[in-house]
């Protein structure tokens, strides 16, 4: 996870100027973990609801958040509009001045939701769009009608201005439409991410995984015109993975108040029912062990073939069982289709 | 790699067609160019379906 509001070299200095002074810039607040989409990839274990933090309570944190220096937010779920109180905690996060972005299905967005986003200054809602057919994307969400909803709902938020990004993990079940999602996506001018790399659920059940693309899937899809660029995005001759912002400058909240460095980190460094964030996050344990890291202390990269072509997340290499400083195997099967998609031969039909 | 896949190979590699490695198969071999194409084909077909290779028009 990384700090993706358009910045250019401003954001860049302030994100390392953040990382150094371990200033938590960027915070992510999974404010329920109920969806009402039961998609086939998704890492949570369940959507239920385990205890919530109440409106008040989230506020209390979003006060602290202030306090420790933090800019942008990010809103998620589960899908956050589960929540009746969502728009409320979205008129809240804005007011205390914070960047908002939330993370939605849009399959709940409706007029006036889109009206109080606009109102509140959402700065961009990212939805995860799997086709651009209701066939395709509701065999990833297991939910007939997903797909005219979502689209609905991406409309109506862009009718008001709202910049919507879309975000396009790219499965067995769906990887064949990668094509159109960025055809789509560029017909309406919408920033797009494809995703190749897909994270166990984070109790560690691998399903997902199995999920995936397989490498040759991979490295057809990696050598089409148009997708190219976005699913290769380096010569592959850099030095390879370095710590990212997890921990330093980046961390989540869960639903019931838990803190983790990551999302894709579940290992819970404290609780904000019961402490302070500051104090969370000044602690040492697995936040220490996160801003001691660096390029050079993640030796199973270091001696990788592929880490050139690697986007490493510390998190998918602990939950795949490798651990924080290990190897992210999931990123690893598409570092490897990345190098054999630049070494692909061209045989000539005749 | 033996002779016949150092053919094909180099042929790939400087950008032959399928057709024309064929041809240096049978020229160089004692094959019949039925067999050599179905040899070819075979090959090709395995490394598109590894993700190695794609076949382009000529």
């Amino acid at each position: 996870m990384s700090i993706s509001v358009d910045g250019g070299p401003l954001l860049d200095r302030l994100v390392a100027r953040s990382q150094a002074a371990a200033v938590p810039l960027e915070v992510l607040f999974e404010i329920t973990h109920r969806c009402n989409l039961p998609c086939t990839h998704c890492y949570l274990p369940d959507h239920e609801d385990h205890g919530e933090l109440t409106f008040d309570e989230i506020c209390g944190v979003l006060d602290q958040l202030v306090e420790a220096g933090t800019v942008f937010l990010t809103l998620t779920g589960g899908e956050v509009l589960s929540r009746r109180d969502a728009l409320e905690i979205v008129d809240a996060a804005a007011a205390r001045g914070f960047v908002v972005k939330v993370l939605s299905n849009a399959t709940l967005i409706t007029d006036e939701v889109a009206e109080r986003f606009a109102r509140a200054g959402v700065l961009e809602v990212s939805v995860s769009v799997y086709g651009t057919t209701a066939e395709v994307h509701d065999r990833v969400t297991e939910m007939p009608g997903s797909f005219e909803r979502t689209m609905a709902g991406i409309e109506r938020l862009r009718a008001r201005g709202i910049r919507v990004a879309l975000k396009a993990p790219l499965l067995a079940a769906n990887g064949q439409v990668a094509r159109d999602v960025r055809a789509l996506t560029q017909l309406q001018n919408m920033p797009c991410t494809l995703d190749l790399s897909i994270a166990p659920k984070t109790n560690g059940d691998p399903g997902p995984i199995a999920l995936m693309l397989n490498k040759a899937q991979m490295v057809r899809l990696m050598s089409e015109p148009g997708l190219s660029e976005l699913l290769i995005p380096n010569d592959g001759t850099g030095p390879g993975p370095e710590p990212c912002n997890a921990g330093r400058a980046y961390c989540a909240i869960g639903p019931t108040g838990d803190v983790v460095p990551c999302i894709m980190m579940p290992e819970v460094v404290g609780n904000l029912r019961t402490q302070r964030f500051a104090d969370v996050w000044r602690g040492g344990g697995l936040l220490g062990r996160l801003r001691a890291m660096t390029a050079e202390s993640l030796t199973t990269c270091r001696s990788c073939d592929v880490k050139g072509s690697c986007s490493r997340c510390p998190g998918v290499a602990m939950t795949r069982g490798q651990g924080i400083d290990g190897c992210d195997l999931s990123a690893r099967e598409v570092a490897r289709a990345r190098v054999a998609a630049r070494h692909r031969l061209r045989v000539v039909a005749g | 790699m033996n002779g016949v896949g150092g053919v094909v190979w180099k042929g790939i590699e400087r950008a032959a067609s399928v057709g024309e490695i064929v041809d240096e198969l049978v020229a160089r071999y004692r094959v019949d160019a039925p067999t050599a194409r179905g040899d070819v084909d075979r090959f090709v077909r395995e490394l598109v379906e590894a993700g190695l290779a794609e076949v382009v028009a000529a």
